[in-house]
C-alpha cells in the first residue's frame, strides 16, 4: 500500500510542526482551568529549607555521566580535612575535584595548534606592507591577462 | 482544492484519529501491567479502568505550584505531551503506514520523544528541589546511554528494509514477515532492554516507588499536582504503548492491515492489541522477576543492549 501522503512530502517537516502545535494544543486544553486559582506554596523539601546551597549544581547533574564514563574523563578528587586539636575537630576542609579534558587535550587543541601553525605560514604572505600587496595586485593582474591571451 | 492540501488534510485527519486512539488506550495498558503484575504477587490489583479513573480524578484536582516555579516548569508537562503525542503520528499501528510518514522517520521519532525528555528534564529543576534535579540527572545519563543504543537497534532494521521511514519498515517485516533471521532476535532482545529502560520499568527504574532517593522518572514529577501531574502521566503512558507498538511494527507485523476496510482494520485491531498484550507479559514477568539494578548498574544493562544491536547490525552487514 502506498503511503497516502507520498505526495505532500516537500512541506512534511512544516506538517509535523503543526502536529506538535495540535499536540501543544491538546495539552492546553486539556489541563486549562476557569474556575480554581492556582494555588502558590514553597517547594517540598522533606522539611528542610531549601535555599541556593541545596540547589543541584551543574557539577551534580553532570556527576553520573561523568562517573560512567570514567575511562575518558579520569575524574581526580581529593578532600583534606585539616585539624588542629584532634582529628575529630575539624578546623577546615579542603576540595579539590578535576577532570581530565580529553577531548581539548587530545582533539581540540592538536587541530588548533595545526590551524595556527598552518596560519602562521601564511603570515608570510600578509604582512602589513602595502607595496607588497599592490605587487599581489599587479602580478594577478598579468596572470589573468596571459591567462587570457593565451586561451584568445 | 489542490490534491496536496487534501492529502495534508487527510494525512491530518488519520494523525488525529492515531493520536486518539493511543491516548485512549494508553492508561489501559498502564493499569493492565501494574494488574498482571499484582496477580503475580496474590494481590488484587486495580480494576481495569483504574487508568481513567486516575486521569480523571488529577484532571479535575486542584493545581499545586511551587513559589519559585517559573514558566519552564508549566511548559514542561506540555511540551511533553505535545511531543509524545506527535511521536504517535510517525508510528503505523493498525494500518501499515503512519498517517505523517512522509515527514521523518526514526530519527524525528527519536527526536522527537528527546525533546519532551528535555523538557521535562529543565522543568524538574526549575523548582530548586533537589529531588526533581536529581532524577532528571540520573534521566538524562540513562536517556544519553539509551539513545544510541535504541538508534543502533533501529537502524538494524533500517539496513534490512533499506529505509528509516517507519511506514516503509513496517511494510517491509509485512512482506517479509517473521522470519527469526539471527540479526531481528538480536535487535529485538536489545530494544526490549532500551524500552524498559525508557519507561521506567524495574531493572531500571520502580514506577511504584516512594522512595526519593531511588526515584528515577517519579523524582522529576515531585512537584507536579493536578491536571500538569496528569498531563505527565498520560503522556508516559502513550510513550509506553507507542515504544511497544514499535516492537510490534518491526518485529511481529502479522496482522497489520494493508488497506483501510473495515473487516481488515478489526483484523489488525485483534491482532495488535494480542501482540501488545503478549509484549506487556513479557514487561511484567520482567518487572516481577527482577531487583531494580543500583543506579551505576545500569549502564551494564544498557551496554548488553548496546552489544546486542551491534551484533545484530553486523550480522546483517554479512
Amino acid at each position: 500500500m502506498t503511503s497516502p501522503v507520498a505526495s505532500f512530502d516537500h512541506v512534511a517537516p512544516a506538517v509535523f510542526g503543526l502536529a506538535l502545535l495540535g499536540g501543544l494544543a491538546a495539552a492546553i486544553l486539556l489541563s486549562a482551568r476557569t474556575r480554581r486559582v492556582i494555588r502558590r506554596e514553597p517547594t517540598w523539601g522533606c522539611g528542610g529549607i531549601l535555599s541556593a546551597r541545596t540547589e543541584y549544581t551543574s557539577s551534580a547533574f553532570s556527576k553520573p555521566l561523568m562517573m560512567v564514563f570514567r575511562a575518558v574523563y579520569r575524574p581526580t578528587r581529593q578532600v583534606e580535612a585539616l585539624a588542629q586539636v584532634s582529628p575529630y575537630f575539624t578546623q577546615e576542609v579542603r576540595y579539590r575535584a578535576e577532570m581530565e579534558p580529553t577531548f581539548e587535550r587530545y582533539g581540540y587543541r592538536p587541530l588548533l595548534r595545526a590551524v595556527l601553525g598552518v596560519a602562521s605560514g601564511m603570515k608570510v604572505l600578509q604582512a602589513g606592507s602595502l607595496h607588497a600587496y599592490l605587487g599581489y595586485v599587479l602580478a594577478m593582474a598579468v596572470c589573468l591577462m596571459l591567462l587570457v591571451w593565451w586561451r584568445g | 482544492m489542490t490534491p496536496v492540501l487534501s492529502d495534508a488534510l487527510r494525512a491530518f485527519g488519520l494523525a488525529a484519529l492515531q493520536a486518539v486512539f493511543l491516548l485512549a488506550m494508553a492508561p489501559l495498558l498502564k493499569t493492565l501491567i501494574k494488574m498482571m503484575k499484582a496477580r503475580l504477587q496474590n494481590r488484587q490489583g486495580p480494576p481495569l479502568l483504574q487508568g481513567y479513573y486516575d486521569l480523571a480524578k488529577l484532571l479535575r484536582k486542584e493545581t499545586v505550584r511551587s513559589e519559585t516555579a517559573s514558566w519552564v516548569f508549566v511548559a514542561g508537562p506540555r511540551v511533553y505531551f505535545a511531543a509524545a503525542v506527535s511521536a504517535t503520528t510517525l508510528v503505523p499501528v493498525l494500518i501499515s503506514a503512519a498517517p505523517l510518514e512522509a515527514a521523518g522517520g526514526v530519527l524525528l521519532l527519536v527526536g522527537t520523544l528527546a525533546l519532551g525528555r528535555f523538557a521535562l528534564a529543565t522543568a524538574a529543576l526549575d523548582t530548586g528541589s533537589p529531588f526533581g534535579g536529581m532524577g532528571s540527572s540520573r534521566d538524562m545519563t540513562i536517556a544519553a546511554l539509551a539513545e544510541p543504543a535504541l538508534m543502533l537497534g533501529l537502524f538494524t532494521s533500517g539496513l534490512a528494509a533499506g529505509t528509516l521511514n517507519l511506514g516503509a519498515l513496517a511494510r517491509s517485516a509485512l512482506q517479509h514477515g517473521v522470519t527469526f533471521h539471527p540479526s531481528d532476535v538480536l535487535a529485538f532482545a536489545g530494544l526490549f532492554i532500551i524500552v524498559l529502560a525508557e519507561t521506567g520499568r524495574v531493572p531500571v527504574d520502580n514506577p511504584a516507588t516512594h522512595l526519593e532517593l531511588t526515584m528515577i522518572h517519579e523524582a522529576m514529577l515531585l512537584e507536579y499536582s493536578g491536571p500538569d501531574l496528569a498531563l505527565v502521566e498520560w503522556a508516559s503512558a502513550v510513550k509506553e504503548l507507542l515504544y511497544l507498538t514499535l516492537l510490534v511494527d518491526l518485529f511481529m507485523p502479522v496482522g497489520m492491515a494493508t488497506s483501510a476496510e473495515p473487516v481488515a482494520l478489526l483484523m489488525a485491531l485483534v491482532a495488535w492489541a494480542g501482540k501488545v498484550f503478549v509484549l506487556a507479559i513479557a514487561v511484567t514477568i520482567t518487572e516481577s522477576m527482577n531487583a531494580k539494578l543500583r543506579l551505576f548498574r545500569v549502564p551494564e544493562l544498557v551496554s548488553i543492549s548496546l552489544g546486542l544491536a551491534f551484533l545484530a547490525l553486523t550480522i546483517r552487514f554479512l
